[in-house]
C-alpha cells in the first residue's frame, strides 16, 4: 500500500488539514467553520508536537498520515526521511509532502492563544482567517 | 535492534557515547584529545543535520548504532519515532532511544556553540573536547548500562532510556 506523509512546521496541524482535504473530509473549496468539525479544541490543546495524525485512506487507496511541529529548520523532515532510510522503506511506496505556506503574525498569535481558555475564541478566528487565505495553496500542495 | 543515541546537536555527547558503545573509544579510561577529535562525526555535523538519524556502526551483538540531534525537543523525536513505528509496523522492540543530553556540561555547550553555531572551530573544538573528556567517565558508565540492558534484554525502567512503544495517538 502506498503511504503519503504530510508534514508542516507550525503548531496548528496544517499538514493534517491538507490530509483531510485529500481524503475528502474537508472540501476542495474553503467552507467557513468546517475546519473545526475535524479538529476539536481539546484535540488541538492536547496534541504534542510530532505526534502522528491518522488521516485515513484516499479514494485511490493511499494511506495518509500527518505530522506537525513548530518551526525547527527541517528537523521534522529530516526525522521522517531518515527513519525511512534506516528501515530501508522503499521511497517509491512512500512519499513526503511538506506544507510550505507562508505564515503570518496573526496566525502565530492565533496558534498561541488557541489553547488558552478565555481567548480561544479569538485564536479560532485568527487561525481560520489564515487558513481561509492559504486554503487554495493547501489544496494544491496535496493534489500535485 | 537499532540503538539511537540522541542529544542537543547530535555531534558531541551522542557521537562520543555511540563510539564508546562500538569500542571505537575506550570504556575503561578517558581517551586522548586526538582520539576524540579524529572521530568522523565528533564536532562535524551542522545545523542542517539536526534530525538526521545517522548510522555510526554495528556493535558486537549485531545492533545498529545511530546518532541524532533533536535540539531541546526530545518529545518531538519520541513522538515522530513512535508514529513512524506504528505507521510502518516496524516492531515494538526494534528500536531503543538513549538520551545522553544530561551528560552535556557548560564547557560542551560553550564550545559547541562557538564551533557549530558561530563557526569558530579553532576555539570551540578544543573547549568542547575538554568538556567531553571531563564527563567521559559518566558517559562510559551510561553506555555500559545500555550494553548490560542489551545483554539482559530490552526491558528497563531507566529514565534516560526510552523505547519506541505504542502510545496513544491523537486524532
Amino acid at each position: 500500500m502506498k503511504t503519503l506523509i504530510i508534514i508542516s512546521s507550525c503548531r496548528f496541524p496544517l499538514s493534517a488539514a491538507a490530509g483531510f482535504i485529500l481524503t475528502g473530509r474537508l472540501p476542495d473549496r474553503y467552507a467557513p467553520g468546517k475546519i473545526w468539525e475535524v479538529f476539536s479544541a481539546a484535540a488541538l490543546k492536547n496534541c504534542a508536537e510530532g505526534r502522528i495524525y491518522w488521516i485515513g485512506d484516499t479514494a485511490g487507496g493511499t494511506r495518509v498520515a500527518a505530522f506537525t511541529a513548530r518551526s525547527g529548520r527541517g528537523i521534522l523532515r529530516n526525522l521522517v526521511s531518515s527513519f525511512l532510510d534506516i528501515y530501508q522503506i522503499d521511497q517509491d511506496c512512500c512519499s513526503i509532502v511538506e506544507i510550505n505556506t507562508p505564515s503570518s503574525l496573526s496566525f502565530a498569535l492565533g496558534q498561541a492563544v488557541l489553547g488558552l481558555p478565555l481567548v480561544c475564541g479569538l485564536g479560532r478566528i485568527l487561525v481560520e482567517k489564515h487558513i481561509e487565505k492559504i486554503y487554495p495553496e493547501l489544496v494544491r500542495s496535496v493534489q500535485t | 535492534m537499532k540503538i539511537i543515541y540522541h542529544c542537543y546537536g547530535g555531534t558531541h555527547s551522542s557521537v562520543t557515547a555511540a563510539c564508546i558503545h562500538l569500542g571505537l573509544l575506550p570504556r575503561d579510561r578517558a581517551p586522548g584529545y586526538d582520539e576524540l577529535l579524529n572521530l568522523d562525526l565528533f564536532d562535524r555535523r551542522n545545523v542542517c543535520d539536526i534530525g538526521k538519524i545517522t548510522f555510526v556502526g554495528r556493535d558486537g551483538l549485531g545492533n545498529e548504532i545511530y546518532v541524532v540531534g533533536r535540539r531541546s525537543r526530545p518529545k518531538l523525536l519520541y513522538n515522530v519515532i513512535e508514529g513512524m513505528s506504528r505507521l510502518f509496523d516496524t516492531g515494538r522492540d526494534s528500536l531503543m532511544l538513549v538520551d545522553v543530553s544530561s551528560f552535556v556540561n557548560s564547557s560542551m555547550r560553550a564550545g559547541g556553540f562557538l564551533s557549530r553555531r558561530i563557526g569558530l572551530v579553532g576555539i570551540g573544538r578544543p573547549i568542547v573536547a575538554w568538556g567531553t573528556l571531563r564527563n567521559y567517565r559518566r558517559l562510559a558508565e551510561a553506555v555500559e548500562e545500555v550494553l548490560s540492558i542489551l545483554r539482559r534484554g530490552p526491558e528497563t525502567k531507566d529514565k534516560r532510556i526510552i523505547q519506541a512503544g505504542r502510545p496513544e495517538v491523537a486524532c
